[in-house]
């Protein structure tokens, strides 16, 4: 069953969390009875896919096995080889995944969500690493973690220890009561969002456009705009139910989207447009990569050295999302408009060319959002088949 | 942090709640009569996916349903419905279709009223572009399935498992089906003997009639809203006119507003995909409508009306000749399919109008692939025919 794709996943889950709802708002503690509604929702999420199944649990294992041998190697001892080959070995199973259909093989290590939950994997890796887990990692909470069913076909990403935080509270009656409020008005923005505008949009426009558009042209480029928009508040919707969910069972999932559409210059873009993911790559990507320049003193140049930190993340970004030529060039794109944003950020400061007013203001918006349209229309792969 | 208010949630629950509670009688009886004559020409996809009109409308001998896709909106005057109200026919055609309402739409429709279709006479348009080699794509399936529709040939006792079988196992090759897990469930039932998946069946079977029921109240409701009127050119000058002027008429009116080029389609057409026809020279050498998977869902209908021994008369349409040459689509590619839906038609043993020979006719296609002004007329002639006497010359169209 694909999650918050039909009426029946909505009602099963609200008779799932009733129980849930009822001892959040006595002040009771909910963490063991959601993990029982974990396991239910997860057999509801894949029983229609045995491959799906084993391949989840292998997966999970695998990982599993991995961050808990990391950690334990890394009591001791700390070689950069062991911690490479560490996230080597937890991205392996995401990048077989990828690469097979484009063999033309049978994908049979892939399952639902296996993108997302990498990025959890990766991530305790890079913070045992960093010695930041020192109160090591009990298998059920890591477990929990991993699997969150409301996050786990796509995102947003959440970070272990923030998560582990929202565990270990319990809510008083008025806390959970605000929860669950903020959480059910999430699901119903949810709706909004992606059952009646996204639905709309596609109906309406993308499915109709051989009858709008009078041209190849004009059918591309309507198309530009009608898919962002539909990617919007098609993900966007999504992304409610996910967190909303989170909410009523007590998990404070970080926020994905923050009015993308406003956004006054690229690099605003990304701190408004899939945040869980554009942050993930910049705490574990960019910094990294600048930090490890600087301190072996490998390039001089800080503006080459984050120019460069730029092309590497968004080139990863656009291959995660999988290696066809669309989402390779995607990531090239935004790597470009990252690069170019930063000489004319740099070049504004020295010369003023650029005043900051209402206007200007005003004007940029109009200018990225239609430059960030172009990147989305690069992504749907339309320009390609 | 905003303050917890729960009073609004409650309060559209309670709403939708006794939306849902409101006896389906008495939306029946606030429904007005002339509901089902309004949308006999309204084209109401509603309608098209409900079942309450359809009903009313199968069980009226007045009504004369004509199936078949996006010519049906073209409302000129030489249109069945307006051809047939002009002259004061004793029936009135009610049409059902739309782009995309393919074999197996029409299908899913008519085997809603199976028990109501024994000596009931209608009209099926056949177009080839259906006959595409993957048959019908989930793109176009999707915005025309009807969950209702669905739902209702779950609980459908009245036709044969074979046919019952063959039909589920086409619909479950559709995502929109195969991802709505209670009726996979019972669909996938029908076919299996595992007993794990009869067993889920049996639990889901009464979640289902609740859903169905639910989704036949809201066709209620959407029949007590209506819908719009169709723009329709009707015109007195059609009656008492022999076909021969008519068609006289009809060229004489393609004529006029086809001016803009050498294929014949109709300027406001025209206008619309000037820019692209260019780029559509000889764009489909390759392509043919000889083999498809649409053959196999129109032999669902072919089967579902022998069954419940209607007396269906098939409309063949051809594709505009001159557009399909220049577009470079291959003539045996067309010629292959007109014989083999003719074939397929008459094997059956019902009635068809073969218009096929007419791809290179003036002014019998309105455009590219759809019939207007005189492919009205001669349709309107074998409707005529076919109601009069039950069947019609075959082959003698011309």
């Amino acid at each position: 069953m694909t999650p918050y794709g039909s009426f029946t996943f909505f009602f099963i889950i609200a008779l799932l969390l009733a129980p849930t709802i009822i001892l959040g708002l006595n002040g009771r503690k909910i963490y063991n009875y959601n993990i029982f509604v974990t396991v239910i929702a997860l057999a509801l999420i894949f029983s229609s896919n045995l491959n799906g199944v084993v391949a989840l649990v292998i997966f999970t294992l695998w990982q599993v096995l991995l961050i808990k041998g990391y950690l334990f190697y890394r009591q001791n001892n700390n070689k950069t080889w062991v911690f490479c080959l560490a996230v080597i070995g937890s991205i392996l199973p995401l990048f077989i995944s990828k690469l097979t259909p484009i063999l033309g093989a049978e994908n049979w290590i892939g399952f639902l969500g296996i993108s997302y939950l990498t990025f959890k994997g990766t991530q305790l890796i890079i913070e045992t690493r960093d010695g930041l887990l020192k109160k090591g990692l009990p298998i059920i909470k890591l477990l929990y973690f991993i699997l969150f069913f409301p996050t786990i076909s796509s995102g947003p990403i959440d970070r272990y220890r923030r998560f582990e935080k929202d565990l270990s509270l319990v809510l008083t009656k008025e806390q959970y009561k605000v929860m669950l409020f903020e959480g059910t008005n999430k699901i119903f923005l949810g709706f909004l969002y992606k059952y009646i505008i996204g639905y709309y949009i596609n109906q309406n426009i993308i499915a109709k456009l051989h009858h709008i558009a009078e041209s190849e042209f004009q059918d591309h480029l309507y198309y530009m705009y009608a898919y962002s928009m539909y990617l919007f508040f098609d993900f966007a919707g999504y992304t409610a139910f996910a967190i909303g969910v989170s909410y009523i069972m007590g998990i404070k999932s970080p926020e994905n989207f923050n009015k993308p559409f406003i956004s006054k210059n690229i690099k605003d873009f990304w701190n408004r447009w899939h945040m869980s993911l554009s942050f993930w790559f910049r705490d574990y990507v960019y910094m990294r990569f600048v930090f490890w320049i600087t301190k072996n003193k490998l390039i001089e140049n800080k503006i080459v050295v984050s120019n460069l930190g730029y092309i590497l993340l968004f080139l990863l970004m656009g291959v995660w999302h999988g290696l066809e030529i669309q989402y390779v060039i995607y990531g090239i794109y935004h790597a470009f408009l990252m690069v170019a944003y930063n000489s004319f950020e740099r070049f504004n400061k020295q010369y003023k060319w650029w005043p900051q007013n209402k206007v200007t203001h005003i004007i940029s918006i109009i200018i990225t959002f239609h430059v960030v349209c172009f990147g989305f229309y690069i992504f749907s792969g339309k320009l390609f088949h | 942090m905003r303050k917890p208010l729960f009073l609004p949630l409650g309060l559209a629950v309670i709403i939708v709640v006794l939306i849902m509670l409101v006896p389906n009688g008495y939306l029946i009886k606030k429904i007005p009569d002339e509901r089902v004559s309004q949308a006999a020409t309204e084209l109401n996809p509603f309608m098209f996916q409900g079942k309450y009109i359809q009903e009313k409308m199968m069980s009226n001998d007045k009504y004369l349903p004509i199936y078949g896709s996006s010519e049906l909106s073209r409302l000129d005057r030489f249109h069945p419905s307006n051809y047939f109200e002009v002259t004061g026919e004793k029936f009135t055609p009610f049409l059902i279709g739309r782009g995309g309402s393919v074999s197996l739409v029409h299908f899913l429709a008519m085997a809603e009223h199976k028990d109501k279709l024994k000596g009931k006479k209608l009209v099926f348009i056949i177009s080839p572009q259906w006959f595409q080699p993957e048959g019908t794509l989930e793109a176009q399936f999707a915005p025309n399935y009807s969950s209702l529709h669905g739902y209702d040939f779950a609980f459908n006792k009245e036709i044969s498992p074979s046919l019952k079988k063959r039909a589920i196992k086409r619909l479950l090759e559709f995502q929109t089906v195969s991802s709505d897990p209670m009726l996979s469930t019972l669909y996938e039932s029908e076919l299996s003997n595992s007993k794990w998946i009869d067993q889920k069946a049996r639990i889901v079977k009464p979640i289902a009639n609740n859903y169905r029921n639910l989704l036949i109240k809201k066709d209620l409701y959407y029949v007590l809203l209506g819908g719009k009127p169709r723009e329709r050119s009707i015109s007195k000058k059609v009656r008492n006119k022999s076909w021969e002027e008519l068609n006289i008429m009809a060229e004489k009116i393609g004529k006029k507003n086809s001016r803009s080029n050498d294929f014949k389609i109709v300027d406001t057409q025209y206008e619309k995909m000037k820019l692209r026809v260019p780029d559509l020279k000889d764009s489909k050498i390759d392509a043919s409508y000889g083999t498809s998977k649409e053959y196999d869902d129109f032999q669902l209908v072919l089967d579902l009306l022998k069954e419940a021994e209607a007396e269906p008369l098939f409309i063949s349409i051809p594709v505009n000749g001159d557009w399909y040459d220049y577009t470079g689509f291959p003539r045996k590619g067309r010629t292959d399919y007109y014989k083999k839906i003719r074939l397929q038609i008459e094997k059956s043993g019902f009635a068809i109008a073969d218009f096929s020979d007419h791809e290179y006719d003036p002014y019998f296609m309105k455009d590219s692939i759809h019939i207007g002004w005189k492919g009205w007329v001669y349709t309107d002639k074998a409707i005529k025919e076919f109601y009069d006497n039950g069947n019609i010359k075959a082959a003698a169209q011309n």
